[in-house]
């Protein structure tokens, strides 16, 4: 059988206010060429100069990569001719600003080749007619992160890459959002067997987590299949066509004679001093020395810290929700259920975890039932409030006032003989029913666990009588 | 190194540039010319230096706000031809 | 108004700051010179009467109220790879023919009270050393109209030496100030790498081009040196130098200066040329200075050098010319026929281009432009080495004079022209061309040259040459 070998380029761009070589704005969405300047529409007699914001956050990515940060990098000019590549050429790094880092996943660890900065180019958008190109986007600062042929499988691919977002986004990195091209991924992917390996391949337009791990499957299907058939597989740049399911070869932008890489004239190399890798290296919690904390200090479950690592927000809703006092197991039951639920449904949440935390209390005292908790925090999800107040409009406030409630028992009790007899004779469907009877008595609002304790005082009452 | 034509048009098609034959013929000596000139070249080996002397380093700028630079208006009076705010060129054939 | 021409740059200025002459009267003469000569001539490209008359104005208008730097209200004229707000750009080719740029080269914000002439004519791209190679024509040398003025400032040479301005901009990437400048007759500057701003300089080689001026004597350059040098933070290759007090770097003489003339670079130019730079030498020593005869011995290799630095640069430089985002687009169904139909560039660009481009692609020509830099680090040590046996090296600016417009080079030969320029940018070194003598009618140029960032030297050398002699303030018969 084959193995797959499998290394990932990822692009993602950093979250700056200004573009990597001059002053434009990063902003997302604005009108078409409305974000440019001389710079990065490659007017005659521009010249670059670096950004220092993308410079520490290219470091931040370094250190959060375990990378090797290089104190002497240098610029490159990358030859090719595309509309949306106004200058004809990328400027990009030869000598790279990091090298050799590892990313460890516990079950298999990535090695990281190097990591670099470059300008990302301008958008084109193809009609029937012509193409249409945005330069808004042109020199937009990226780090490309290459990763040694190190992934074995599609799913490991995937979860590295799903990782590497969450590392981005915990330091603050970049936002990674696939959908708006702030983390792109491109895969190269060979077989090797008991007869040595196929020609690399390598795959472009892996826009989603879920197309890379199809891509990658896709293509170790095709490959293996022509390896069947004793056919070689040919090393060229396909793309993956997400609505024909399937990968599909690509007319390279790349010219024969390869991108005649030049040493950038107009800017010198970045030399780095210890300030700056220091200052880099102070990096906020990182998802997995998270996930360790919130198991170790908080006691959750694997599973349940996982999850809520994954997802930022949450961790971090989770994490303000205990530090108002919620203890942590039920904070983890809220946020992963409801809360998530909620925020999907509404895409925003008006309440905060403080008031989560005083519902979370307010279940734990009895003062209000799990499912009318539920119902107060569907409300405050939609028109936020205070919990104590809905709790008391919605008149979900639950009885445990001992007297109050055994009076609610004895009735329910004397008001059904035959039920009493039936539970005596061994029917626990009578409790039940019995039960129901007393809630309903109580509007809905008793405390449950009371009730039954006192249900179960009134039937042994009666019996002495 | 023998340079023959065809790498002569490869190296226009690389240029982006339309070339006559007579072009091309005396390209074909000139470039053997400089291939033969490339080769020629024996220097000392250098002591790896890490920067030109006297060669700046590159001072990233300090962080700035955004500043304007060129309205759409702008951006599309320069152009050959605009739509809607893009750039227009002809439809390009392959995806990518 | 006739001898206004011949007065110096502190001269006018003194004019203007006392009121006795207006902006707007020397713009005015100035412009009018510009439109006789243009036909004989062809310096301009451009000449953009509106925009320097309301700059004459603005000076004039600022005058009133308040006091003007030295050289407010003196008019200029502006190489056209050299982006000026209101203006067409060019840069001599007909790929940038309509285009007008949105924003100021950095030496034209500093400039900015200076009205500007017109935008003076050049090789296309500024490649070329003798401007035949203009979209717009060849610029014709005023002291003999069927010679040519070099190149590739060949505008900025010839406008000044036909006095139709009183200074003007050029750029230098392997001798195109000095070289035109001995040619014509003026004082050329090609100041340190990294001594002015190449923001809004169109590039031809990055790491070799350099903004400088082009007056009638050392003590205008000067004074325009003066204005237009200094860091600059939105390029990052400008120096971050102490800008020295130019004027006063004048009042030292050359006592004690040696002098180094490197015997080869004599050897290889016309024996009048020769002869007319080491009389200068022997002049110079007569005022104190001291001679050496040096070795120079790098010739092939300067030529090697720049071939590869500069043509390699050149094609990724005008990669951007692609009929896209501006200037002249070609006819094209396809792309790839939109882009040869818009890169219309002349012969010599297009050689240029096509050897760069083969320079950078790697598997034909493996290491070429690295092999390139290499040399000229080579030769970089060895003036260096040069500068620790004298101060100043001294040697001629070009081989010849100015040559017939009618005659054809080898592509490969031409560069030969340039061998006494071309270390100087390799180096990054400032240098200047003096006029040091006529030849057959014509001017010879001495050239000056000092380590990185000592101009001072050179002005000093330079200021006591022509203290001693008027070659500089000779007149072309021809625009008298
Ligand atoms: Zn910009």
């Amino acid at each position: 059988m084959y193995e797959a070998v499998i290394g990932l380029e990822v692009h993602v761009e950093l979250l700056t206010r200004t573009k990597l070589f001059c002053r434009c704005s990063t902003r997302f969405g604005a009108p078409p060429n409305s974000q440019v300047c001389p710079v990065c529409l490659g007017l005659p007699g521009a010249l670059p100069v670096l950004n220092g914001e993308a410079v520490d956050q290219a470091l931040k990515a370094a250190a959060a990569l375990n990378c090797r940060i290089n104190r002497i990098s240098t610029f490159a000019r990358k030859h090719y001719f595309y509309p949306d590549q106004p200058k004809g050429y990328q400027i990009t790094q030869t000598r790279p600003l990091a090298e050799g880092g590892r990313v460890d996943l516990g079950a298999f660890q990535v090695n990281i080749a190097r990591l670099h900065l470059e300008e990302d180019a301008g958008k084109s958008i193809h009609t029937p007619e012509c193409t249409l190109v945005d330069y808004n986007r042109s020199g937009i600062p990226l780090i490309e992160i290459v990763t040694e042929p190190c992934l074995r499988t599609p799913a490991q691919a995937r979860e590295f890459l799903e990782h590497l977002r969450l590392i981005m986004e915990y330091a603050g990195i970049s936002d990674c959002k696939m959908e708006e091209g702030s983390l792109r991924c491109d895969a190269n992917i060979s077989l090797r067997g008991p007869g040595g390996s196929t020609a690399v391949v390598e795959i472009k337009n892996l826009n989603s987590f879920r197309a890379m791990e199809r891509a990658l499957a896709y293509e170790i299907r095709r490959q293996s299949r022509l390896l069947a058939q004793g056919k070689a597989v040919a090393a060229q740049t396909l793309r993956w066509d997400e609505a024909a399911n399937r990968t599909v070869v690509m007319r390279s932008k790349e010219e024969a004679g390869g991108y005649r890489y030049l040493p950038e004239p107009d800017l010198p190399p970045l030399i780095l001093d210890e300030a700056a890798i220091a200052r880099a290296c102070r990096l906020p919690e990182l998802p997995l020395a998270r996930k360790a904390r919130f198991i170790g200090a908080y006691g959750l479950s694997e599973a349940d810290a996982l999850i809520l690592i994954g997802d930022r927000m949450l961790a971090d809703w989770f994490e303000a929700a205990v530090a108002a006092g919620a203890r942590p197991r039920p904070a983890a039951n809220w946020v992963l259920g409801e809360v998530a639920r909620l925020r999907k449904e509404t895409r925003h949440l008006p309440f905060t975890p403080a008031d989560l935390a005083r519902l979370i209390d307010m279940t734990e005292r009895g003062a209000v039932s799990v499912a009318g908790a539920k119902k107060v925090l569907a409300v405050l999800a939609e028109r936020g409030g205070d919990p104590e107040q809905i709790v008391h409009s919605l008149g979900l406030a639950q009885v445990s006032d001992r007297e109050q409630l055994a009076e609610v028992a004895r009735q329910a009790v004397a008001e059904n003989p035959d039920a009493v007899r039936d539970y005596r004779s061994g029917k626990d469907r009578a409790l039940r029913f019995l039960l129901g009877k007393a809630m309903k008595l109580s509007r809905g609002r008793a405390n449950p666990q009371l009730l039954r304790e006192l249900v179960l005082q009134a039937i042994a009452d009666a019996e002495r009588l | 190194m023998e340079i023959t034509q065809e790498q002569v048009k490869k190296t226009a098609a690389m240029a982006k540039l339309r070339l006559s034959d007579e072009e091309i013929e005396s390209l074909h000596r000139l470039l053997r010319e400089l291939v033969a000139r490339s080769a020629g070249i024996s220097l000392p080996e250098e002591e790896a230096s890490t920067a030109e002397p006297g060669e700046a380093a590159a001072a990233p700028a300090p962080f700035s706000r955004p500043q304007p630079g060129l309205r759409q208006e702008e951006v599309v009076a320069l152009a050959p031809a605009a739509e809607r705010g893009f750039i227009r060129v002809p439809r390009v054939m392959d995806h990518e | 108004m006739n001898e206004l021409k011949s007065l110096s740059l502190a001269e006018l200025s003194e004019l203007l700051a006392a009121r006795k002459l207006s902006s707007v009267e020397l713009t005015s003469y100035y412009l009018e010179r510009s439109r006789k000569y243009q036909k004989d001539i062809n310096g301009y490209i451009t000449i953009t009467e509106d925009l320097a008359l309301a700059t004459a104005r603005r000076a004039d208008e600022l005058r009133t109220r308040e006091e003007l730097p030295l050289l407010a209200g003196i008019p200029v004229a502006v190489k056209d790879n050299i982006v000026a707000r209101g203006a067409p750009t060019t840069c001599a080719s007909r790929v940038l023919e309509n285009y007008v740029s949105p924003f100021d080269a950095a030496v034209v914000e500093k400039l900015s009270l200076n009205p500007l002439l017109g935008k003076v004519n050049l090789d296309e791209f500024a490649m070329g050393a003798d401007n035949k190679t203009s979209a717009f024509g060849p610029v014709r040398n005023p002291w003999d109209l069927q010679r040519v003025p070099g190149g590739s400032s060949g505008g900025s040479a010839a406008v000044v030496a036909a006095g139709c301005a009183p200074f003007s901009l050029g750029s230098d990437t392997g001798g195109s100030i000095r070289q035109p400048a001995a040619f014509c007759g003026v004082t050329g500057f090609k100041p340190t790498y990294g001594r002015v701003s190449r923001r809004g300089l169109v590039a031809f080689a990055s790491s070799l081009d350099q903004i400088g001026p082009l007056a009638r004597s050392i003590a205008d350059c000067a004074l325009v040196l003066q204005a237009i040098c200094g860091h600059d933070p939105a390029d990052a290759t400008s120096a971050r130098q102490e800008v020295p007090d130019f004027r006063a770097c004048l009042q030292a003489d050359v006592r004690g200066l040696r002098l180094g003339l490197p015997r080869e670079n004599f050897a290889c130019c016309d024996e009048e040329v020769a002869g007319a730079v080491e009389e200068a030498a022997r002049q110079l020593e007569l005022a104190g200075a001291t001679v050496h005869w040096v070795s120079m011995p790098y010739r092939d290799e300067v030529v090697t050098a720049y071939l590869l630095i500069a043509t390699a640069e050149a094609a990724s430089n005008l990669a951007r010319f692609d009929g896209v985002k501006y200037g002249y687009r070609g006819q094209g169904q396809t792309l790839d026929e939109l882009y040869t139909s818009s890169r219309i560039f002349g012969a010599t660009v297009r050689r240029r281009l096509m050897l760069g481009t083969f320079a950078l692609s790697g598997e034909d020509c493996p290491a070429c432009y690295e092999q390139g830099l290499r040399l000229g680090r080579a030769i970089a040590r060895h003036l260096d080495s040069l500068f620790r046996q004298c101060d100043v090296l001294l040697l001629p600016t070009a081989p010849t004079v100015a040559f017939t417009l009618d005659g054809e080079q080898d592509p490969l030969a031409s560069y030969y022209n340039d061998i006494l320029t071309i270390p100087a940018n390799l180096a990054g070194l400032p240098a200047v061309s003096v006029p040091c003598g006529l030849s057959s009618g014509l001017p010879v140029g001495m050239q000056l040259m000092a380590p990185r960032f000592r101009e001072d030297l050179l002005l000093r050398v330079g200021h006591t040459w022509q203290c001693l002699t008027d070659w500089h303030q000779r007149w072309p018969r021809e625009v008298n």
